[in-house]
């Protein structure tokens, strides 16, 4: 099977070789694609003088359109599952088999790396925990999936959910908005534990003040996504 | 309505309804956008003319002074095109999001096929 792994990135440029490099000494064979949302920082830079291999967005989208564009890449060229992987060092790579195995073995469409079914490793603030089950539990309500983990960007889905993700995704913070709209189009969910470690370099791109507008609008986006027409 | 505030907010949508009548002649904006000024540029003219509509439905909605029917109109209008400026901003960002997605990949085609060359 063709695996692509998206780093989607926006300005990190001191973390993101760390990541290329821990990417390929668990997996040496493993195509991967750096998704640089115009960043400001020399991360273009960085992609060019170590030959990775990159796509460079002309104007910052976001992490939503620059996940897409990762998944049109790999709709583009015909891979069989694609792996998202963030940045900044917080997702190991040597999990990437355990994110593939359920979706080779056709038992899930798309696999989601939870920090909070284990418990170990970087667990997050109490603040963001509560309200990471907050929308846990709406999920729940609206769709009927338990997701530990809705916001974790650590996840592998399959063909066809490449493709749909490739027409289909949410711009702003996606996550647990294409959780939803996967779940609503019939796709099958599930979640596999895996360690996360705290971020190496750079900045969340949600700071303290942002997560109250964070939290209104994903709640919103899920609740309207449940009713809406197109999915 | 006294007639000096008839003939007033006559001038006034007058002007506004040639305002948009140039812009669309100097085509700086599209005609598919300018419909809902022209619309409410129209009503608004019609009320003003005929005085009688306006009295029927404010006595219908029991509204004591008529004039504020006619702001309320305004008010509706204004609403409703910005309602539509939101919407046709929605489609633009769906646009450009969609051309910076495809230019991005072309150009890492691009940058592809000049590597093995």
């Amino acid at each position: 099977m063709k695996v692509l792994v998206i780093i989607p990135a926006f300005n990190e440029e001191e973390s993101i070789m760390n990541t290329i490099n821990s990417l390929k000494n668990s997996n040496s064979q493993i195509d991967y694609c750096i998704i640089n949302d115009c960043s400001t920082d020399g991360t273009e830079l960085v992609c060019k003088t170590n030959k990775l291999n990159y796509i460079s967005l002309p104007s910052n989208l976001g992490i939503g359109g620059g996940v897409q564009t990762g998944y049109k890449y790999a709709f583009q060229n015909n891979y069989d599952i694609a792996i998202q992987i963030d940045g900044d060092g917080q997702h190991n790579p040597l999990y990437i088999p355990n994110l593939i195995q359920p979706i080779e073995n056709c038992s899930a469409d798309m696999v989601i790396g939870s920090r909070f079914i284990e418990k170990e490793g970087f667990q997050s603030t109490s603040a963001r925990k509560a309200g990471i089950r907050l929308l846990k539990n709406l999920i729940f309500v609206c769709c009927g999936v338990k997701i530990n983990d809705p916001t974790s960007g650590f996840r592998a889905c399959n063909k066809e959910m490449i493709e749909f993700f490739a027409k289909n995704y949410a711009q702003d913070y996606p996550e647990p908005e294409a959780i939803i709209a996967a779940k609503l189009k019939g796709f099958n969910i599930i979640e596999v534990p895996v360690i996360m470690s705290e971020r190496q370099g750079g900045k969340s791109s949600i700071d303290f003040l942002k997560s109250i507008y964070y939290m209104i609008k994903v709640s919103l986006a899920i609740i309207v996504n449940r009713f809406s027409k197109i999915n | 309505m006294v007639q000096s505030v008839r003939a007033f907010l006559l001038c006034c949508i007058l002007v506004f309804f040639i305002s948009i009548i140039i812009l669309l002649r100097n085509r700086k904006i599209d005609l598919k956008y300018s419909l809902l000024w022209l619309l409410s540029a129209i009503v608004l003219i019609v009320a003003t003319l005929f005085p009688q509509i306006i009295y029927f439905l404010s006595a219908l909605i029991g509204i004591e002074t008529p004039i504020n029917l006619v702001l309320i109109f305004t008010g509706m209008f204004s609403v409703l095109i910005i309602l539509s400026l939101t919407v046709i901003v929605s489609k633009l960002n769906k646009k450009i999001t969609e051309l910076v997605q495809s230019l991005a990949l072309l150009e890492k085609r691009v940058r592809d096929m000049e590597n093995k060359l």
